[in-house]
């Protein structure tokens, strides 16, 4: 399954694996602060498991589909936190909402950057050698 | 196979920029209202209707055949339906220079051994100290205030011909530690060290020093304390932030260094903050001078700095608060900042809501004896020898066990020294039944050699005896009851003054017996003085005590002769029983905030401050709390149930079209029958749409009711700024706030905006620490009633509908978003209260803003008794309840709401407006709640009554349409949306096709 594979096809791979840090993180940090948002949650962990399609066939369209996911993530997910920054940007956080940890949405966000950005390199590659 | 790779890496980074987009696309949406006003975007416009006739004869139908109103004119425009940029200019240059004058009014001379005014030549080559020079303290973060020009405070001085050392303000700029900050609450002075021998050097010789400190506090964020642990300083310095820090006190050090060897010949300070500095340190660093500026606002206040330095403006403010020696003496303080109830887990389980929106407390031990009425009637307990006056509690710098007022004030409430003298003569007194008050007419003459303004300021003492100790009706030893502004007096001349003092202000709260305003039995003082202490002072004269010092220390005899005397020979417990508005009312002033009592539900757990016995009421640490189950029932309250004999929803009238327009319901009485046909036409969608603001209400095409605009700040609201407004307070001066009135009532018709404001700021500064203190006007209640009825009534003239807010008890920014908020009824009604009070009764406010916090364990936004109680039932109040900002905050519930007096929620757009609309609905349709529909109509009745009489209606004529507008931005972020989703399935295909095609051609 891993054999003859491009480095693109590992870098995906561990975008793949990076997204479900994100995903169970973003899960335990959520629940704990009463900020759970389960359209970015299920994006996520459809990334995460989509990247099984990249693994275990051969669809040539499948390396896009982590990326959608992913990406629907990021872009929910910015929607969601976007009181939590003005209200930061404005110092008056906790007028409208309160529990969010800015250094734990952004680090969140950075992982699940870094998936997509994985993700789309391995879009431009092939999965094996053989086909590069 | 490679151009298909790179067509599929292509279409992924397409992906990700829509995904990306579109998220921002649902973020834009979501908070469109607010993306319209920061471009500047109508959602409405109005139309002609159909059928109009060519009333001009110029052989079309347009505009200029309908008669556009301006029932809200401007003393700047011609025509408010065409105002010109020139007639704008001429507004905004009217402001500016306006805003000059209310920093020179409002600053407060503390000091002054004849270092000021500054001669021509000492304005050369000043030593700027204080970081502050090159990052003045302007305002708090917080809503409103700001446009307009905005000079800073180098800018200012360098405009009125001061000349300084730019060596030393270029060791400031490039001083690279963390600065000043209301948010992280740092005060950011510099450290020794950029003192360096090079700037030293540049210490010019026969220079005068002016040094400036700054503190900064702001929305969300009180000031520390260093009492509790969350009120510590984040640097580890111990102490409030109220007292120097160790860099203020190395650059003080430094500053008398240098005038103790001659190089200075003047140390002039500068305390450029809205929260008062401890300032018993005058004269240990030499300090020749001192003014408070306070925050000169984000416009041209600095600008009177200079003049007021120069004596181009001789100052004439009076401070607002008592500067207390150490700002931890006030008896609040003990009880601010964060408390939990002790049974935390299980307070949090019985919680419906978010845990930490009711897990947070404060009690206010302190009662009605909040600044000065604490300080100086300890005084007259002990310069009288009693309740255990002089007991060694509460004692902070007082030295010898004993308290001791000199020890404990720097400085009373109503003082300010002025560069001339003045003598007041207390002519007469002279009761005028028609209208309730005595007048107390004062002789002012000016003694000195420069003209100047003085401020009369009139106290009441009212009778403690027997009765008031029985049933807890407690009594300041003075209460401000009236004031009065001197116009400019020139020099020898004298300038007679008549305050009128409202009878009413000498009534008491009794909350134990006759549960409504009582006028004691008793002997009544009235005293004329130059400050809070002095007038007392002159009470214990009447009295024929003796041993009075003055707030240094100094042995006094106080004035007699300025003092009025009478006796009420017995109690009365009607008079003010009934409300002052409505004499014919058969609404009763009497209890209605027993269950914002913590004794209600835990009896014996708090004990209120007393004056009959001072050391064992003095609160001397905070309240602990542990909630019982009655308590924490009334914490998950959700405010409302539905009566049994509510009707049916099908049965209330909604969506009937009578062709009735906004437009045709200007001047229409609020109880006018005519308004049930209005709002009739409103289907419940509609009456929903309408308690939602986001910045203003939608418009609503069925009744012709256009968009509306709601405005925010105390210090500006429309497009200028202005001073702070506890500077705008210290001017002590009636017409000064009513000028702000005026100019923000021009500001608002000129702009055609901010039909509803949230304005002014109306808590009290129950300690000194509160992080808007510098929007809110002062620490005494009836201050604030009387000037906010002059501002208030001046905008409502302007067609702006005034909100004070934070109605009420929002006296602290830590965990105000549903803190429970602990008091007896008195301290409620005759501090937070009072001060709101005036802005309804005398200024006519047709809008309040509620608070976040709840009034005991009930959010305010709930608390019908207090809002249809108080507020609408002795208060006569007829308009507009907003809440504070309510989006998404789980205790303010929106059925609740409604049914408890709220009429609107502030902020409330996209997802949250979603949820209360969907909230608000359910319970009318599962239940078949008639009676929430028809509560519906009434708040959308003074919805519309409130904006019918604001200059919304200017321009709005009967033979207009409205139609609603899509923004422009919104079709083009959903094109571009199109644009990248066709972009990534284009590139999919060309994927597709090449991907394929390869292994066609290897098969």
């Amino acid at each position: 399954m891993f054999k003859n594979k491009t480095i693109s096809f590992y870098v995906g791979v561990g975008g793949g694996a990076l997204g479900l840090v994100t995903t169970i993180a973003y899960l335990a940090y959520s629940v704990s602060v009463h900020l759970f948002a389960p359209e970015v949650f299920v994006f996520l962990l459809l990334g995460t498991l989509s990247e099984l399609l990249v693994i275990f066939t051969n669809w040539k369209f499948a390396t896009l589909i982590p990326v959608l996911f992913f990406s629907l993530a990021f872009g929910l997910h910015i929607s969601d936190r976007a009181l939590m920054f003005e209200e930061m940007f404005n110092h008056i956080y906790g007028m409208q909402e309160r529990g969010a940890n800015l250094g734990m949405v952004i680090t969140l966000l950075i992982t699940n950057l870094v998936s997509i950005v994985a993700c789309i390199v391995a879009s431009f590659s092939s999965k094996s050698k053989e086909e590069a | 196979m490679k151009k298909a790779r790179l067509f599929r890496g292509l279409a992924a980074i397409v992906i990700f920029i829509e995904c990306l987009f579109l998220g921002l696309t649902i973020t834009l949406f979501q908070y469109a209202p607010y993306i319209n006003i920061a471009l500047n975007i109508q959602t409405s416009k109005l139309v002609l209707q159909e059928g109009l006739e060519d009333t001009n004869g110029d052989g079309k139908i347009d505009d200029n055949d309908v008669d556009k109103p301006q029932y809200f004119k401007s003393d700047y425009a011609e025509d408010v339906n065409n105002i010109t940029d020139e007639e704008k200019a001429k507004k905004n240059a009217d402001v500016a220079a306006f805003v000059e004058t209310e920093e020179e009014e409002g600053a407060v001379l503390l000091k002054n051994n004849g270092a000021l005014p500054l001669k021509a030549n000492e304005i050369k080559d000043v030593q700027l100290f204080g970081r502050s020079t090159v990052i003045p303290y302007q305002k708090s973060n917080s809503g409103g205030g700001s446009g307009g020009t905005n000079v800073k405070y180098l800018d200012a001085l360098k405009e009125k011909g001061f000349t300084y050392n730019e060596t030393l303000v270029e060791a400031y700029n490039s001083d690279t530690t963390p600065s000043r900050s209301g948010s992280n609450r740092t005060i950011g002075e510099s450290p020794a060290s950029v003192y360096t021998a090079d700037v030293k050097a540049s210490f010019k010789n026969g220079s005068v020093a002016i040094v400036m400190l700054s503190r900064e506090a702001g929305e969300s964020n009180d000031m520390y304390t260093g009492l509790a642990s969350d009120m510590v300083r984040p640097d580890g310095a111990v102490g409030s932030e109220l007292a120097l820090d160790q860099n203020e006190k190395d650059m003080l050090a430094l500053v008398k260094q240098y005038k103790d060897n001659g190089t200075f010949t003047k140390v002039i300070v500068l305390l450029n903050t809205s929260n008062p500095l401890e300032v018993n340190w005058f004269d240990t660093y030499g300090v020749d001078a001192a003014m408070w500026i306070g925050g000169p606002g984000q416009s041209t206040g600095f600008r009177g700095v200079p003049d007021l330095l120069k004596g181009e403006a001789n100052p004439s403010g009076r401070l607002v608060d008592t500067y207390a020696t150490n700002s931890l003496s006030a008896p609040a303080t003990v009880n601010f900042g964060q408390f939990v109830y002790k049974n935390r887990s299980e307070v949090t389980a019985g919680l419906a809501d978010n845990a930490s929106e009711g897990l947070y407390y404060v009690v206010q031990e302190e009662g009605i004896y909040v600044g000065y009425k604490y300080y100086e009637t300890r005084y007259e307990d002990c310069i009288l020898n009693r309740y255990g006056a002089d007991s060694d509690v509460g004692i902070w710098e007082s030295k010898g066990g004993k308290w001791n007022y000199a020890d404990e004030v720097s400085y009373p409430f109503g003082y300010g020294l002025s560069y001339t003298t003045f003598t007041k003569t207390l002519d007469g007194v002279k009761y005028n039944a028609d209208e309730d008050v005595y007048e107390v007419t004062v002789t002012v003459k000016n003694t000195g050699s420069v003209k100047g303004k003085d401020v009369v300021e009139v106290y009441a003492q009212t009778p403690y005896g027997e009765y008031e100790k029985t049933n807890k009706v407690e009594k300041a030893a003075v209460q401000l009851v009236g004031f009065e502004k001197t116009k400019e007096i020139e020099p020898n001349a004298t300038e007679t003054v008549t305050v009128k003092v409202q009878r009413y202000f000498l009534a008491a709260y009794d909350y134990t017996k006759a549960k409504t305003y009582i006028l004691s039995e008793g002997e009544y003082f009235l005293s004329v003085g130059d400050n809070a202490h002095d007038a007392l002072n002159n009470i214990l004269a009447a009295k024929g005590a003796s041993g009075m010092t003055d707030f240094d220390g100094n042995a006094v005899n106080g004035n007699k002769d300025n003092v009025y005397t009478w006796s009420e020979s017995k109690l009365d417990t009607e008079t003010y029983s009934i409300p002052v508005t409505d004499q014919t009312s058969t609404t009763k002033v009497t209890n209605r905030l027993d269950k914002s009592d913590i004794n209600y539900y835990v009896p014996g757990t708090a004990t209120y401050l007393s004056r009959q016995d001072w050391k064992n009421t003095y609160p001397t640490s905070a309240v602990e709390v542990t909630a019982n189950q009655k308590l924490i029932e009334t914490l998950c309250d959700d405010g409302y149930k539905k009566p049994d004999n509510a009707p049916s929803a099908l049965n209330v009238a909604t969506g009937i079209d009578k062709g009735i327009k906004l437009a045709d319901m200007y001047g229409v009485p609020y109880d006018d029958p005519l308004w049930t046909d209005f709002i009739n036409q409103l289907t419940v969608s509609e009456l929903i749409k309408s308690c939602m603001d986001s910045g203003g209400i939608s418009e609503k095409e069925s009744i012709a009711a256009p968009q509306t605009s709601n405005g925010d700040g105390p210090d500006g609201i429309a497009g200028n700024a202005y001073v702070n407004q506890s500077v705008a307070a210290s001017t002590w001066s009636k017409e000064m706030l009513a000028k702000r009135g005026y100019f923000m009532g021009e500001d608002a018709i000129m702009n055609h905006s901010a039909q509803q404001v949230w304005c002014p700021g109306v808590d009290t500064h129950r300690t000194p620490f509160g992080g808007r203190n510098f929007e809110y006007y002062s620490e005494d209640a009836n201050l604030a009633y009387m000037l906010g009825a002059e501002q208030t009534k001046v905008m409502e003239s302007k067609g702006v509908s005034v909100g004070p807010k934070h109605f009420f008890a929002n006296d602290q920014e830590s965990w105000r978003t549903g803190i429970s908020t602990y008091g007896n009824e008195q301290g409620f009604r005759e501090i937070q209260l009072r001060a709101f009070e005036g802005h309804f009764t005398k200024g006519g406010a047709t809008s309040v803003m509620t608070s976040f916090n709840r009034i005991g364990p009930i959010w305010i936004g709930h608390y019908s008794e207090a809002q249809d109680g108080i507020l609408r039932g002795e208060w006569g109040f007829i308009g507009i309840v907003i809440t504070d900002a309510a989006g998404v905050n789980s205790y303010m519930h929106s059925v609740g709401a409604i049914m408890g007096g709220t009429d609107m929620f502030c902020y409330t757009a996209g997802v949250a407006a979603d949820g209360r609309t969907k909230e608000i609905n359910t319970a009318i349709r599962n239940n078949d709640d008639g009676y929430i529909v028809e509560q519906l109509k009434e708040i959308n009745h003074r919805i519309y009554y409130t904006y019918a009489h604001t200059n919304v209606m200017n321009g709005l004529a009967s033979a207009y349409d409205v139609v609603s507008v899509t923004p422009w931005w919104q079709p083009t972020i959903i094109v571009v949306n199109v644009v990248f989703a066709l972009g990534a399935v284009a590139l999919g295909s060309l994927f597709a096709v090449f991907a394929y095609r390869k292994k066609k051609e290897e098969n």
